[in-house]
């Protein structure tokens, strides 16, 4: 049992040192002292006014080595890669705590398609726009689906139309890292953060999906859909 | 954002994303309240899935009477 951040870059690099400082003192069962850190991409100088870092290094190594001092209790690991369909059963195991913090479907599709395939797991990704965004919880208890996947009635995840960072060119990396702001990562990482807190507290996921919007100030838990209303989410 | 009550189950609570209104016109067509909050709750062709009371909707001239919730599913967030 580990607890899994995949993408350290703008929401990643927010939800790390909370993660870490709640695995770090919880009593929860749920909690694990084991965490596993992923990103392929390195921090660029552009990269400061959002992300936290001090050496323009590779993402999940720098906020590892970051952090590992702050936690010394903690097993803090990190994998310099990008989840791929290949190896994504290598970073995602059974009873995992999984947070997905990337800029891509792409991606989201790939770890929810991996999670899929466990009995027991859980998977809360985040996503932002300029001003808005969501977070998604995926809960596999007993083989069964608790909570839908990422790809369910999320299309643009399902079929995604975006590329994986290891399709792209340099360029293409660039523009794909534009027009965010801090708000919106710092949003995203908080309602990560506050379900998972209640996962922990209380071994139940009351939400499957949480809308926000940092230009209004609202926030939304989705309905259920009625295909999943017969499972116990709340248990 | 107009046309808000309380829910009491006379209103239709019509939701996309972060945000959610409760029409009390009466009964009204899907495609009517996509027309009618497009503007003013950012209601995009995006939002190609709509449910009503969790249930996906395949034709959006059907008519939702008062009570229920109707979501258009807003796309997820892709940066981060």
């Amino acid at each position: 049992m580990r607890t899994v951040i995949i993408g350290l870059g703008g929401i990643g690099t927010y939800l790390a040192e909370p993660i870490c400082r709640i695995s770090s003192s919880s009593k929860s069962p749920r909690a694990s002292r084991r965490i596993l850190m992923v990103d392929g991409d390195k921090y660029e100088e552009r990269n400061r006014e959002r992300q936290i870092f001090r050496e323009q290094a590779n993402k999940a190594q720098e906020t590892c080595v970051r952090l590992k001092d702050f936690f010394p209790n903690l097993e803090i690991e990190f994998k310099p890669t990008y989840i791929t369909a290949e190896n994504a059963f290598l970073f995602i195991k059974e009873n995992d705590s999984v947070f997905l913090g990337v800029d891509n479907h792409a991606t989201r599709k790939i770890v929810s398609d991996r999670v899929a395939t466990l009995d027991n797991a859980l998977l809360i990704s985040g996503g932002n726009e300029v001003r808005d965004g969501n977070a998604q919880v995926y809960r596999r208890e007993g083989g069964k689906d608790i909570t839908p996947p990422l790809t369910f009635a999320h299309p643009e995840i399902e079929f995604p139309t975006d590329k994986h960072p290891n399709d792209l060119h340099c360029g293409e990396l660039v523009e794909a890292g534009v027009t965010q702001v801090l708000a919106a990562n710092l949003a995203a990482a908080s309602v990560m953060v506050s379900i998972y807190t209640i996962w922990l507290q209380e071994g139940k996921t009351p939400h499957h999906e949480i809308y926000f919007d940092i230009l209004t100030g609202n926030s939304r838990s989705a309905t259920l859909p009625a295909v999943f209303s017969t499972s116990v989410k709340g248990e | 954002m107009g046309d808000q009550s309380s829910g009491d189950g006379r209103s239709i609570r019509v939701s996309s994303g972060a945000e959610s209104v409760n029409y009390s016109g009466g009964p009204i067509t899907v495609s009517g309240l996509r027309r009618k909050y497009r503007e003013v709750m950012n209601i995009t062709n995006d939002h190609a899935l709509v449910f009503v009371n969790g249930r996906a909707v395949h034709d959006e001239s059907d008519v939702v009477p008062p009570g229920p919730e109707v979501e258009f599913k807003k796309q997820a967030g892709a940066k981060g």
